[in-house]
């Protein structure tokens, strides 16, 4: 842990470490100082711990800046992936359903089956990879462009998420109601604990993974933050065309013009650049 | 006019001389009150009294005591040693002529 030798270390103290993550680097070796040199027991130094990054981050969230990226950006975005994480797991719902309910040993060695499965997958697949990518270029440039109000922008983000998740079940389920597949929304699980499942594994997960690269040493050059910026902006278009009504809204996030194939550009292009600076690195 | 924390926090510091920080200053509180002093609420009542000029903080080197990292100094401005001074003048005035009894 780092404050204290190996036999204290226990829950408490590991969480004192990570909540001192929060301070600035200067700071947080000042502290991580004190507290090696005092008695206090691991309440002690968690209270005290908290008391001083509640003080700083209260001071940090007194300026625009973290409202204005919270409320213009990341709201607006989350309340994007967050709908549209849950249609794409309307649709992975009732491919799962199939499956599970019709799995037998007779199935599973049809060839039919599999043929159909191999044509369904990348129709599953790819929606919850482009997520996933928007997901994680969030968090990157979260990281990027709110570094020390990072974690609580972050968790705002995912309370968000989950807000608008329970916020849309009462009206989804009297639309599901009424529609072909009510057999696999008549399920609690398909219902309401999938969504979630899938909300945490394609959108919480990598946007958490992006916020840990984002704050790493290596900083985004210009070109990089260009390209996570211009593919976040052109994904974000093609969310919103997805759960558009209007047509000429809506043709952009259909085959062949779908733009969200884009989203697979971010990441690609940052993990090529931080490669080749690693590259360099060695090299020198 | 100067909290109590505040004062005490001024009289450590200057006690202690260029071997005022964090951790001495929380040291020689607590020894004097015998009350537990947080590293919060230093930290944070620091910075207040920074902000108003009555103390000067920096990061000092690291020393191998404290597993090498570095100390936040300490150094009392004359605008904080006028400022204790007067509070403690305060208080002397206003305790003239009063004996505390204990039961």
């Amino acid at each position: 842990m780092g404050v204290r030798v190996s036999n204290q270390r226990t829950l408490a103290w590991w969480l004192v470490d990570r909540i001192l993550h929060l301070l600035d680097a200067e700071e947080r070796d000042a502290v991580r100082g004190d507290l090696a040199e005092s008695c206090d027991s691991a309440a002690q130094a968690l209270r005290s711990v908290l008391i001083l990054v509640m003080h700083r981050q209260s001071m940090l969230w007194r300026h625009p800046r973290p409202w204005l990226v919270l409320f213009l950006f990341f709201m607006p975005l989350g309340v994007l992936l967050s709908f549209t994480s849950r249609s794409h797991a309307g649709l992975s719902a009732i491919y799962l359903w199939l499956v599970v309910n019709n799995a037998n040993l007779s199935l599973l060695r049809s060839a039919g089956f599999w043929y159909m499965l191999l044509q369904i997958l990348p129709a599953l697949l790819l929606p919850s990879l482009h997520l996933g990518c928007v997901a994680w270029m969030a968090g990157v440039l979260l990281a990027g462009i709110a570094r020390r109000t990072l974690w609580i922008s972050g968790a705002l983000l995912c309370l968000m998420l989950l807000c608008a998740n329970a916020l849309s079940l009462p009206q989804l389920q009297q639309v599901l109601a009424f529609d072909n597949n009510a057999a696999v929304h008549a399920n609690a699980f398909y219902r309401n604990v999938f969504p979630i499942l899938f909300q945490c594994l394609c959108i919480l997960l990598p946007a958490f993974l992006g916020m840990r690269q984002g704050q790493q040493p290596a900083k985004v050059s210009s070109p990089l933050r260009t390209l996570l910026w211009a593919s976040i902006v052109i994904c974000a278009f093609s969310l919103l065309a997805g759960i558009s009504t209007f047509w000429w809204l809506r043709i952009w996030a259909l085959p062949p013009l779908a733009l969200a194939g884009f989203a697979c550009a971010g990441p690609a292009g940052y993990f090529l650049a931080q490669s080749r600076l690693l590259h360099r690195r060695q090299k020198a | 006019m100067l909290g109590e924390f505040e004062y005490l926090l001024l009289t450590a510091a200057a006690s202690l001389g260029d071997e005022a920080y964090g951790a001495s200053i929380r040291r020689q509180i607590e020894s004097v009150t015998g009350r537990h002093c947080s590293i919060g609420a230093l930290y944070i009542t620091l910075d207040r009294m920074e902000s108003k000029g009555l103390v000067k903080t920096w990061m000092g080197d690291p020393t191998p005591q404290r597993g090498g990292r570095a100390k936040r100094m300490v150094r009392v401005t004359p605008r904080g040693a006028r400022a204790a001074s007067s509070f403690y003048s305060a208080v002397r005035g206003v305790t003239r002529n009063v004996a505390w009894e204990f039961e």
